[in-house]
């Protein structure tokens, strides 16, 4: 796995969704997102393994850009992600 | 390409809906179709690894040749994260062709055109 650190984006919040599943993460990162300004990044971090096609289907919809992510080998691990609001 | 998003709940706890879905979703590829299942609810337990193999419906082929049909064919199959873990079914039981995936990637499917119909 990369280290979540070796990326050149500043995250401006992180949210630790621990093991936050399905819809209630999505919900989780909308309220998140709604006290970020355009063009900031939140840091998800989360071990779901649903996030994996959750959250970049989500960012599709709703037009903001999944600018990077991290993914874990297992769910042991927390996988990371880092949204730019649109 | 259209799309075709088949919803099953249900596994062994009735295996005529199992079987009749996945027939629909093999007939939606056979179609043409992107089609992907998704599994929630008991349904979930269908894409564990060893637990369909046993599994028949009257009048249908076995669930696993069922499955491994939509599978071969390019279906995709997701498999609801809660219901998964509260039934213990864990990444590295899953079957070949099936991942994690839950409301957003079906709402994104759905808001993509995908028609759909639940068993």
């Amino acid at each position: 796995m990369t280290s979540a650190d070796e990326h050149p984006y500043f995250a401006d919040v992180t949210l630790d969704a621990g093991r936050t599943m399905c819809g209630d993460l999505v919900l989780m990162i909308v309220q998140q997102m709604r006290t970020l300004d355009s063009g900031r990044i939140l840091h998800v971090v989360g071990y779901d393994r649903g996030a994996l096609e959750d959250i970049p289907a989500w960012c599709r919809m709703t037009h903001n850009l999944l600018v990077h992510q991290v993914i874990s080998e297992n769910s042991s691990e927390p996988s990371h992600f880092y949204i730019q609001k649109r | 390409m259209g799309k075709l998003l088949v919803n099953l709940v249900s596994g062994k706890d009735n295996i005529d809906k199992a079987a009749v879905a996945f027939v629909v979703a093999n007939a939606g590829l056979a179609g043409g179709q992107e089609t992907a299942i998704f599994l929630s609810v008991e349904g979930v337990l269908l894409a564990k690894q060893g637990f369909a193999d046993d599994l028949q419906s009257e009048g249908f082929k076995p669930m696993k040749d069922l499955i491994a049909t939509f599978v071969a064919g390019g279906g995709m199959i997701w498999v609801c994260p809660p219901c998964a873990n509260v039934r213990k079914v864990t990444e590295d039981t899953l079957i070949a062709g099936a991942v994690f995936a839950g409301g957003a990637k079906v709402v994104e499917f759905l808001s993509l055109g995908a028609g759909s119909i639940s068993y």
